[in-house]
């Protein structure tokens, strides 16, 4: 099942020329976003030249998001395989966000376990923070905020594309932060050691880098 | 000896030494930043920015040492190995030599310095390109407008040093 729901924003209604534009490639996306759960919204806005650009968001039912910028030829005929090549991009890239929202959610159920018994206790917030990465555009993820008295880290996630690894969330102290890394199986926590480079994540290794940060 | 060692050793220095500054400017420790200092009489708020900023700075240019390291060590070895394989019988085969060597010099590292060393995985292979590619991204100016755009991967000091080893020791290198 390819894509269903494809719809365009208020102010690029407000177009004729570039709605019939974006209408007329909707069957390039069906093409190339093979995903009955995805959701497809064309916006317009204008560059720093007044020119137009036109704004394809994809999201699913996964939490996976893009967001990418074209130029309007960039939808005509005699561009279809770059367009083609762009949304399957696209699509690689959403899926690749859901499914990374999705282990940093595990993460996070993680240290939420390792911290509820943890002595003094903890206060924790979880709230959205939006990045930016080159194949993916804007997207959010969550973050956590991990509270004691008055002082307060916050886990924070910096990248899912990263060379040598499938993601990386750092934690972040008042004076320090420590680096964690998902590779694919797991997380890890990035050492300074030079000969092991990373430790595997668990509640033992959390927790002292926890109290270190916090101290 | 791994010879990328002493550049993520000086890394890990001079970010403990960023690390023991902040403590300092955080905790306001009396008699410690004097007039000499470019913290002198800011803001906290301020010296804990640019501690970050400089924080950032580092771990980028790691990877432009390591990189230019790991580029030297390959096209030293590729000029070793055509030293050992190319014969000096003549002044032909000299000149032939010394023109192969010269060559070497101008190989494109992502294209065709790494991609002779097929013994190393494919994905190690992938990975140090993707780390030239960050190397060309920070050398060229990262913050100006000409340069294109920032590469679509995040490195990670550590793991750079690790990858560029592993690629230096599956090629022989180290």
């Amino acid at each position: 099942m390819d894509i269903q729901n494809i719809a365009v924003s208020d102010s690029l209604a407000q177009d004729d020329a570039l709605t019939e534009l974006v209408n007329s490639r909707s069957i390039v996306l069906q093409d190339e976003i093979p995903n009955a759960t995805a959701k497809a919204e064309w916006d317009k806005q204008v560059d720093a030249r007044g020119r137009p650009l036109l704004i394809l968001a994809l999201r699913d039912s996964f939490a996976g998001e893009s967001t990418k910028t074209f130029a309007p030829v960039e939808l005509e005929p005699h561009y279809d395989q770059h367009l083609r090549e762009r949304l399957r991009g696209m699509h690689g890239a959403m899926l690749r966000v859901g499914q990374s929202r999705a282990r940093i959610a595990g993460l996070y159920s993680d240290i939420r376990e390792w911290l509820a018994t943890v002595q003094p206790p903890v206060l924790i917030d979880e709230y959205e923070v939006r990045l930016n990465e080159e194949l993916s555009g804007p997207y959010s993820m969550p973050a956590l905020s991990i509270r004691r008295g008055n002082r307060s880290i916050e886990v924070q996630p910096i990248a899912i594309w990263v060379v040598g690894a499938q993601g990386r969330v750092d934690i972040v102290g008042p004076t320090d932060r420590r680096i964690l890394v998902d590779d694919g199986q797991a997380w890890q926590i990035v050492t300074d050691d030079f000969q092991r480079y990373s430790l595997p994540l668990d509640a033992n290794v959390f927790r002292q880098a926890i109290n270190f940060l916090l101290a | 000896m791994n010879p990328l060692d002493e550049i993520l050793q000086s890394y890990n220095t001079t970010r403990d030494a960023l690390r023991m500054a902040q403590r300092v400017v955080q905790q306001n420790i009396p008699g410690a930043i004097t007039d000499r200092h470019s913290f002198f009489g800011q803001t906290v708020q301020e010296n804990e920015s640019r501690l970050q900023t400089a924080q950032e700075e580092l771990d980028t240019t790691v990877v432009l040492s390591l990189v230019a390291a790991f580029e030297r060590l390959l096209r030293n070895h590729v000029m070793q190995e055509l030293d050992q394989q190319l014969t000096c019988a003549n002044e032909v085969h000299r000149g032939i030599r010394t023109q192969v060597n010269h060559d070497v010099e101008f190989w494109r590292i992502a294209d065709d310095l790494v991609a002779v060393f097929v013994t190393v995985s494919a994905n190690v292979r992938g990975q140090a390109r993707q780390m030239v590619e960050f190397r060309d991204w920070v050398a060229h100016g990262k913050r100006w407008k000409s340069v294109p755009e920032a590469p679509s991967t995040n490195v990670i000091p550590v793991y750079a040093h690790r990858i560029l080893s592993d690629f230096l020791r599956s090629a022989g290198v180290i």
